[in-house]
C-alpha cells in the first residue's frame, strides 16, 4: 500500500494526554487529536502545552494528526 | 526465526498469491472476486492481511483500473476488455509485513500500454538495484524518476514507497522522484523497504474520490503501479515478493 504524503499544518499544543497524545489547536482554529511521530519519540523531543508544532495530516482523517516537529 | 527468514517465507507466499491473482484477472471478473481470492489464500497460509490492519481499511487488497492509481476499494464492477488493472496487497507473516503490487493488462493488449507497463517494471528494477548499504533513498528515487521520464511518462509525487517490517509503513519514505530530503536517508544492511513505481501516461497530479480512499489521475491518463518488498544485503538487494508460479 503506497504511503500517502500527508499535508503539513501548524498548530499549538493545548493539552497533553496519556500515551504521548496531545490536543492541538490548528491555525484554522480546529482542535484535533495528535500523536507523536516515531522520530520525535526516538529523539526524546519533549512536547508541552503552549508549544508551536508542525503536524502531518492525512486528507482521509481530518480529526487526527501526527506531530512531526516542535518549533523553537 | 530471523527477520530475513520470516520475510523470505512471507515474501515467497505473497509472491505466489500475487501470481494466482494475476491469473484470475479476466473480463467479467470483479475486484471483489479478486479480493475474495486474496483473502482466502492469505488465510489458508495462516497469515493476516496487512491492509486490514490499517486504520479505516477493511479489505486485503486495493484494486484500481485505468486512471485509478492506488487505494481502490474492491467493488462489484466487472473488468472489461482492455482494462489496465492494478492489484496491491500486503501479508503479515510471523510478525513481519510484506507489500507488493502489480499492473495487468486485459486482452486485447494495446502495444502503447504494453510499452508503458514495461517502463514501470524497468524503473522499479533499476531503482531496486540502487538499494545498497551506504546508498541513500535519493539514489533509488532518482533512478526511478529518470527511467519513467526518459520514456515520456509522469512520476507520481504525492505517494511514496516506504520502510517495512514490523509495521506496514515505516520510515523512510521512498518517493518516485528525486526529493532532496531523501539524501538524508542512508540505507543500511538488513534494512527492509517497499519500493513502489507509481507513474502515469500523462501528468502526475491525482484527485481523491468521494470514497475518501481512491486516488486517480487528474487528467484521466492511465496509471501504472509496480511494487516489491526488498531486503538489503551486502551482496545486493533481495526481492522478497517476486511473482511465483508455484509453491515450493
Amino acid at each position: 500500500m503506497a504511503k500517502n504524503q500527508m499535508t503539513e499544518v501548524n498548530g499549538v499544543v493545548s493539552e497533553a494526554l496519556p500515551n504521548t497524545q496531545f490536543r492541538v489547536t490548528l491555525e484554522d482554529g480546529r482542535e484535533i487529536l495528535a500523536h507523536l511521530a516515531g522520530k520525535m519519540r526516538l529523539y526524546r523531543i519533549r512536547v508541552m502545552p503552549g508549544d508551536k508544532v508542525k503536524l502531518e495530516m492525512s486528507p482521509y482523517d481530518t480529526d487526527k494528526g501526527r506531530i512531526t516537529y516542535r518549533q523553537g | 526465526m530471523t527477520k530475513l527468514q520470516a520475510m523470505t517465507e512471507g515474501g515467497a507466499r505473497l509472491g505466489w498469491i500475487k501470481g494466482q491473482l494475476v491469473k484470475a484477472v479476466a473480463v467479467g471478473v470483479t475486484p471483489l472476486d479478486i479480493e475474495a481470492l486474496a483473502d482466502r489464500l492469505i488465510k489458508e497460509g495462516g497469515d493476516k492481511a496487512s491492509f486490514k490492519m490499517e486504520h479505516g481499511y477493511y479489505h486485503a487488497t486495493c484494486i484500481n483500473k485505468n486512471e485509478g492509481m492506488v487505494h481502490g476499494i474492491p467493488n462489484s464492477v466487472p473488468f472489461k476488455a482492455g482494462d489496465v488493472v492494478k492489484i496491491d496487497m500486503g501479508l503479515f507473516h510471523n510478525g513481519y509485513h510484506l507489500d507488493t503490487a502489480i499492473t495487468v493488462q486485459i486482452e486485447p493488449k494495446d502495444p502503447k500500454i504494453t510499452k508503458f507497463l514495461e517502463t514501470g517494471q524497468n524503473a522499479l528494477k533499476a531503482a531496486i538495484d540502487q538499494a545498497l548499504p551506504g546508498n541513500t533513498v535519493y539514489d533509488i528515487s532518482t533512478k526511478m524518476q529518470q527511467i519513467i521520464e526518459r520514456d515520456g511518462y509522469g512520476a507520481i509525487r504525492d505517494l511514496t514507497g516506504h520502510g517495512i517490517g514490523r509495521k506496514l509503513h515505516m520510515d523512510p519514505w521512498i518517493p518516485c522522484f528525486a526529493d532532496n530530503r531523501s539524501k538524508r536517508d542512508v540505507l543500511s544492511l538488513d534494512q527492509t523497504i517497499a519500493v513502489e513505481a507509481m507513474y502515469t501516461m500523462g501528468d502526475w497530479h491525482l484527485v481523491e474520490d468521494s470514497d475518501g480512499w481512491t486516488l486517480s489521475t487528474q487528467d484521466k491518463s492511465t496509471a501504472g503501479y509496480f511494487e516489491e518488498t526488498v531486503y538489503i544485503t551486502k551482496d545486493g538487494p533481495i526481492v522478497l515478493t517476486k511473482l511465483k508460479d508455484s509453491l515450493d
